[in-house]
């Protein structure tokens, strides 16, 4: 329900700006010399001739349909033109979730189990250097370390030019090549999928490992540790039941704006990497004010935020009781 | 009920008597722990040589003009060398003197964008906090919209309607930025409007304004610092991104994004076009958050979205 | 973590290089960078660059401009006009098979002249005032003007003649009962089919990635130079220079789009294994000065900008390679005038119009506005201004996205000072560049920024269009080059030479001085 609204208001947002991007895309699609009976046939094709809110309702009445519209760019439905970018938006998206995933918590916990350690000092430095630096240098120097300089990592692209497309299933190349059984195009997307995604993780693993180190020696100092050892309970036991499963419940709510910034970062990201993904067309459409593009990006990242929320509460009541219990009274 | 209300008042000036002890004896005990730290210490001074570099620019750059409306193409591209400390930029301009100069973008951006948004922020989230009910909701939800969406591509919705420029930027991004700080205060509005002092300030008929900015407001003091510093961080973040993606100063002023952007373009012969600015943005992101992160423990903030 | 990903990257440079090997040996496949996404690959709908390329090469017009921009016979063999010309007649090639197999008849020249009036994209632009009927004798076909047009030929050959059967058996609902979309729908979704009869067929389109085009083997030009033709084109989308230039040197790229800066192309050009050719296009830059907004309504004003713009700062360093230009229309187009007044720097000369001009003392600051991401721009735009502050005025530069700049463009009041644009050839005629820039029904587009709007210019620029004596033409073209430099309304500052950068081995580039048709990937071949 609550979901819901915020989708609603998402909605009249982006079509407000959408709306008041000033100017006449349908004049910027059919190029310089359009006449403006052309352009006034094209404004009535996309329905800009009509009241706004009339404009919003068969906006959203289309969005059930799964019909954003027809971008102006590429003159062809804005859904068709997303579910072609999209994949790739999301396979970069989910391989930085599993880079902050892997690197982040596991860091983290070591960090908060030995507290003021060489490795604590450490994660203090990756967090406080993956926060401040921003996404697109980490890619740019990544480029000129790895594919400038030592020559291993492939510049842009998700796969080279000479490895041919594997039969597309999931739209995931790394999931498509696996399947298809294809070991050198997996090889060849990894490598180009290496850069892209850290730059991205890069602050999302800065803050899963602070959050993480913090919670765990919060956890280590409760009282109950102390009288779980105390009564001999064994230490593994004590580390896995008592320590990680709570301590993982702050890192796994700020899941979702981790996220959330991910799906910001892929904006620069992609755009260093020429990742045909759907952030660069969404930049594509925002620089030619194509606004049924620009909407149709936007509501897909607000869908995926809320969708990625509502998984993390689920995930956070499963492993938190308490949060259950408070959600359902 | 009448000898109820006295007692109260003279609680209520108790209150005030031990709250000034305790914060003095707070601020020595901060300052002994802040100073105790050395990662606050360094963030603290990073911070601070970049705000004096800035203010001091053009009597610290060997080339203030080249700040300016400046062209000099037969000197274009030198790499680094005694002369030029970061080399020189397609136009012949020094890097060195552009770069501090673009701290001062940089930071204006952050000053600007959290003057507007912080107030802003702050305002709604104690009236949310404090009233409750509908008036909460409706703030809340409306902070819940804007936070669905990653703050740069929100900015860059609302940039792309305007002209490209660093003031428009600055307003799009503060346009965003001030639900961050209302979730923060509404939640410690809300944590504290049930503690005594509150109440008893309510019953000796306190206005509302008073109750908001007298007795809770102060008591938001710490933890609005803290995220301000850190903000500030953020904000440059962003603003960097935006002015990477082609929304940033107009030329020839130097913005450290926007230098990046057109270095990037010739990498990697021309590798200290882009390493310099990007080193420099890092250097002072890092520098307030280092500084945050001290002021944090300084204060001891635990509150939520901090 | 680490080992592994060595060994990965081992065993994928082994079957990368051996992949390269393999190819080698293999059909012969070119690869090129492009800067922008095709947006579509319909012929009647498509009108920017990368889009005009496909068209060129997937499509057959019935005319087609030869280096000295003349139009010779593509589908057509032979055409005739009358006198008053009104009434153009063409004979339709015999025997030229579209890629599906069937014949290109005078009823599918027909069909699509009907097909881009009806769609008005692209390039209808050019037709929709003028042709009026369209008719099919056997296999001639008759286009009937309602006034005379005189480059209504060299316009054909944007008329990319499209397969009528299978856009109609494509067709969805639409305005027209008879072909309801004319198969508009169809076209812009497809990413293997295409209507034409062109020398190259779409193999497949991953947007956002690479396009990529194969030879058609029936094509009725032949393939002269056989297997050393190119099999396959894939254009790929790469907007970063960085990479481009990387892969170029690597052998990856072999041919460099003419997007580019100048340097990039400096460093491709030092590599062994290619070089840079460079030829002058028909695109020409200006700073286009608004002629209805303060400052720069007074013509002193603008003589001042003309006298301050440091030429040879443009033509020596920034643009090096590039040519001088003399008034709106460039060198390479016939009916050029070469000898219209032509500005130089002399700071001396901008201080005695500044003086001159109403506004002096107090001159209001200038607004030059110039496209994101095109560094060269942004170089001359920043010597203006400081050739300007040592005469104090200020000139504020802004970089906008290029859907901002074509928005201010529509009205005077939201029109910069300055636009600093470029303005290509649509057909090899100084009236391309005229009509566009400078007649009053041409305003509000990013060509026509000055807001001239002058009476006399628009009735010598009608005069032109439907004189159809070459000499009399002439001499209006010359007059009338010779006024709009009088009145100022740019500062033209060069005509841009067209670079792009080639492996060696690449043979037959052929320069055309109308947009895309240099990128004819017929001509080329490999010499390997």
């Amino acid at each position: 329900m609550y979901s819901i609204l915020v989708l609603v208001g998402l909605s009249v947002l982006i079509f407000i700006i959408a709306r008041i991007l000033p100017g006449d895309p349908a004049r910027l699609a059919l190029g310089p010399f359009a006449s403006q009976e052309m352009v006034a046939r094209l404004r009535h094709r996309m329905g800009m001739d009509q009241p706004l809110y009339l404009q919003y309702v068969a906006y959203v009445g289309g969005i059930f349909h799964g019909d954003l519209g027809l971008s102006f760019q590429t003159r062809r439905s804005v859904s068709l033109d997303i579910a072609h970018y999209l994949p790739a938006t999301f396979e970069l998206v989910l391989v930085a979730i599993i880079w902050v995933l892997i690197i982040g918590v596991p860091f983290g916990v070591l960090a908060g189990r030995y507290k003021d350690s060489w490795l604590d000092n450490i994660s203090r430095v990756v967090a406080f250097v993956g926060v401040a630096v921003p996404p697109f240098v980490v890619g740019l120097i990544g480029q000129l370390i790895f594919s400038y300089g030592l020559g291993i990592l492939p510049t842009t692209g998700r796969l080279s030019l000479l490895t041919p497309m594997p039969p597309a299933r999931t739209g995931l190349l790394i999931l498509d090549s696996l399947i298809a059984g294809n070991f050198s195009a997996f090889g060849d997307a990894l490598s180009h999928i290496l850069l892209p995604s850290l730059a991205i993780a890069m602050t999302g693993i800065g803050q899963i490992t602070r959050l993480t180190r913090g919670s765990v020696s919060d956890v280590l100092g409760k009282d109950y540790i102390e009288a779980a050892r105390a009564f001999g309970i064994p230490n593994r036991y004590v580390t896995f039941k008592y320590m990680l499963k709570p301590s993982f419940i702050p890192p796994l709510t700020i899941l979702g704006l981790t996220f959330a910034s991910e799906l910001g970062n892929a904006f620069l990201v992609e755009q260093v990497f020429s990742w045909p993904g759907m952030a660069k067309y969404g930049i594509q459409a925002i620089l030619r004010k194509d606004f049924n593009a620009v909407m149709g990006v936007i509501l897909i990242i607000g869908l995926a935020f809320v969708a990625v929320n509502f998984i993390v509460d689920v995930l956070a009541g499963y492993v938190d009781p308490r949060i259950r219990i408070q959600e359902e009274s | 009920m009448t000898a109820d209300e006295s007692t109260f008042s003279s609680v209520g000036s108790e209150i005030t008597v031990t709250r000034w002890a305790s914060f003095k004896d707070q601020v020595g005990r901060s300052w002994y722990r802040f100073s105790r730290n050395p990662i606050s210490l360094a963030g603290g001074s990073m911070v601070l040589l970049v705000i004096v570099l800035a203010i001091l620019a053009p009597y610290v750059t060997p080339y203030p003009r080249h700040a300016g409306s400046f062209t000099d193409f037969l000197s274009a591209f030198q790499p680094p060398s005694q002369s030029h400390w970061f080399g020189t930029d397609e136009v012949g301009r020094d890097v060195f003197t552009r770069v501090i100069f673009g701290y001062r973008v940089s930071l204006m951006m952050a000053a600007v964008v959290l003057g507007i948004s912080v107030p802003f922020g702050i305002f709604l989230g104690l009236v949310a906090g404090y009233f409750g009910g509908w008036i909460e909701t409706i703030i809340m939800r409306v902070t819940d919209i804007f936070l669905a969406l990653p703050p740069l591509v929100m900015a860059l919705a609302i940039c792309s309607a305007f002209t490209p420029t660093i003031e428009k930027a600055m307003l799009a991004v503060a346009a965003i930025w001030w639900t961050w700080h209302c979730r923060l205060i509404n939640s410690i509005t809300r944590s504290i409007k049930t503690e005594e002092f509150v109440q008893a300030s309510q019953v000796i008929g306190s206005s509302h304004l008073r109750i908001l900015f007298k007795d809770i407001l102060p008591n938001c003091a710490s933890a609005i610092m803290v995220k301000i510093t850190l903000d500030a961080g953020f904000v440059i973040l962003v603003g960097a991104g935006l002015s990477f993606l082609g929304l940033g100063v107009q030329p020839p002023k130097p913005g450290l994004g926007t230098m990046i952007s057109y270095g990037s373009q010739h990498l990697p012969m021309k590798w200290w076009l882009t390493v310099f600015p990007s080193f420099a943005i890092f250097f002072l992101i890092l520098g307030f958050n280092l500084l945050g992160d001290g002021l944090r423990d300084m204060l001891d903030v635990e509150a939520e979205g901090v | 973590m680490k080992r592994r990903s060595t060994v990965i990257i081992a065993v994928l440079a082994l079957v990368l290089g051996f992949a390269c090997f393999t190819l080698a040996a293999g059909p012969n496949i070119l690869t090129m960078s492009c800067n922008q996404e095709f947006g579509t690959i319909d012929p009647q709908r498509g009108n920017d660059w990368t889009e005009s390329m496909a068209m060129v090469n997937v499509y057959d017009a019935l005319v087609f401009p030869n280096t000295a921009g003349d139009m010779e016979p593509k589908l057509a063999t032979a055409w005739d006009a009358t006198p008053d010309g009104l009434i153009y007649t063409f004979t339709v090639r015999e025997g030229v098979k579209f890629h599906d197999g069937s014949e290109v008849t005078a009823e599918d020249v027909k069909f699509t002249m009907e097909r881009a009036l009806a769609l008005k994209e692209g390039y209808s632009w050019l037709w929709a005032d003028v042709v009026e009927e369209v008719t099919v004798e056997g296999n001639t076909v008759t286009f009937r003007l309602n006034k005379p047009f005189a480059p209504f030929l060299s316009t054909l050959a944007w008329l990319f003649v499209a397969n009528k059967d299978l856009c109609l058996a494509n067709k969805k609902p639409g305005d027209s009962p008879e072909y309801g979309d004319y198969g508009a729908e169809w076209l812009s979704v497809t990413t293997t089919e295409d209507v034409g009869s062109g020398p190259y067929t779409l193999k497949a389109w991953d947007r956002g990635r690479e396009i990529v085009f194969a030879r058609f083997g029936d094509y009725f030009e032949g393939w002269p130079q056989s297997d050393k033709s190119i099999d396959e084109v894939h254009v790929l989308l790469i907007r970063e220079n960085a990479t481009v230039r990387t892969m170029f040197k690597k052998g990856e790229m072999t041919i460099v789009e003419h997007w580019r800066t100048y340097s990039d192309y400096e460093e491709m050009d030092s590599y062994p294994n290619g070089h840079v050719i460079s030829f002058m296009s028909p695109e020409e830059l200006s700073f286009k000065i608004n002629t209805k907004r303060a400052p720069t309504d007074c013509i002193h004003i603008r003589r001042m900008l003309a006298w301050a713009m440091d030429y040879d700062a443009v033509l020596n360093i920034i643009e090096p390679g590039s040519g001088k230009t003399r008034g709106p229309v460039p060198n390479v187009i016939p009916g050029h005038n070469p000898r219209v007044f032509s500005y130089y720097m002399d700071l001396d000369k901008a201080r005695e119009e500044m003086e001159q001009s109403k506004y002096y003392p107090n001159i209001p600051p200038i607004l030059a506005v110039a496209p994101t991401g095109l560094e060269n721009r942004r170089k001359m735009a920043l010597r203006l201004q400081e050739n300007l502050a040592t005469l104090g005025v200020t000139l504020n530069i802004s970089m906008e996205l290029w859907g901002r700049m074509t928005d201010l463009a529509t009205t005077p009041e939201t029109t910069p000072n300055i636009m600093i644009t470029s303005v290509s050839a649509n057909y090899p005629d100084p009236d391309t560049y005229l009509y566009c820039m400078y007649h009053s029904k041409a305003v509000g587009t990013w060509m026509s920024t000055e807001w001239l709007q002058d009476p006399l210019v628009d009735q010598l620029i009608e005069q032109e269009r439907v004189t159809l004596d070459p000499e009399e033409r002439a001499h209006i073209m010359n007059v009338l080059q010779h006024i709009i430099v009088e009145r100022c309304p740019d500062v033209y500052v060069y005509v841009m030479p067209l670079r792009a950068a080639i492996q060696d081995y690449l043979k037959g580039f052929t320069p055309r001085p109308v947009m895309s048709f240099y990128y004819y990937y017929h001509d080329w071949w490999y010499e390997k």
